[in-house]
């Protein structure tokens, strides 16, 4: 649950899409820039603090330790969340849409 | 190492123009010299290729424990990216420029994250100072108030509190009140960019 109701940041948007597969950090950076084509780049800073309050929350769990790169994956309650900004971010779109092609007929 | 291949600079930065010294040292790097070392005030470069590398300044606070250190290091050699110096409580990083910037171009949440960081550390600083002055005034007046009857240490305590006491908080002020306005007018900027006043 997101509880505070808040908008996710788009790095925490982007965290949160690349963990539906399990991945560790440096492959986190590297999908969040394949998928927004090198718009958003997170630095390793904003990720390491963004996984530590992510884990906190629930919404990201760490898997198991293969070797030292540690592999994290979205929960339940992660999955949630980003349904749940899926909803705000359609509404804000089809708003937008909708008032700026009314009055362009 | 021939000498001619080391480069040794003075340079003063307080830590509110952290983003002047990523400035030098990135503009070192274009010409070629890349960052080995960092001491007080002092830079050591090592000739390389052009633009080869590209810094950043990180802070991870000494008080920090060795664990959460050790993690944090280790995250940043996963994402290609050196810890070439560490002074007091920041870090110097380096990462090759063909690997991309260290984030977002003008990343305004991410640059908020850093000065945030910076402002609590020296808030946090100064207290502290304040702190251990309070502490050492204490004492002397403790010890004026008990030893009243010694003429000798009455005027030992006075000197202290009186000169010393004085020219270390004007001291303190001097150093610390710019610098604190400094990275506070940085957090409203970057507050108001971000629009939470909108």
């Amino acid at each position: 649950m997101n509880t505070t109701n808040n908008a996710l940041t788009e790095a925490v948007y982007y965290i949160l899409l690349a963990l539906v597969d399990p991945m560790h950090g440096y492959g986190i950076m590297q999908q969040t820039a394949t998928l927004s084509k090198g718009r958003v780049r997170l630095s390793a800073g904003t990720l390491y603090g963004a996984l530590a309050s992510l884990l906190d929350k629930g919404w990201i769990e760490q898997l198991p330790e293969e070797g030292r790169k540690k592999d994290y994956r979205i929960t339940l309650a992660g999955r949630e969340v980003l349904e749940q900004e899926l909803l705000r971010l359609s509404e804000l779109l089809e708003n937008g849409r909708n008032t700026l092609n009314n009055q362009n007929e | 190492m021939e000498k001619k291949d080391i480069k040794k600079l003075w340079r003063f930065y307080t830590i509110a123009d952290y983003e002047r010294e990523e400035s030098f040292l990135n503009e070192m790097a274009r010409a070629g010299w890349n960052l080995t070392a960092v001491g007080f005030c002092r830079y050591i470069f090592r000739r390389g290729n052009a633009g080869e590398f590209i810094y950043k300044l990180d802070m991870v606070e000494r008080t920090e424990s060795d664990e959460v250190k050790e993690s944090y290091f280790n995250f940043l050699t996963d994402c290609g990216i050196r810890v070439v110096g560490e002074f007091k409580d920041w870090i110097y990083l380096q990462k090759r420029a063909s690997d991309g910037p260290f984030d977002t171009k003008n990343n305004t949440y991410a640059k908020l994250r850093q000065v945030n960081k910076i402002y609590s550390f020296s808030l946090r600083t100064v207290c502290n100072l304040l702190r251990i002055f309070v502490a050492i005034m204490l004492v002397l007046v403790l010890l004026q108030v008990l030893m009243s009857n010694n003429a000798g240490v009455m005027d030992f305590c006075n000197g202290v509190i009186y000169s010393l006491g004085i020219s270390s908080l004007i001291a303190l002020a001097i150093i610390w009140v710019p610098i604190i306005n400094k990275l506070r007018r940085k957090v409203n900027k970057l507050i108001e960019d971000i629009g939470v006043n909108l």
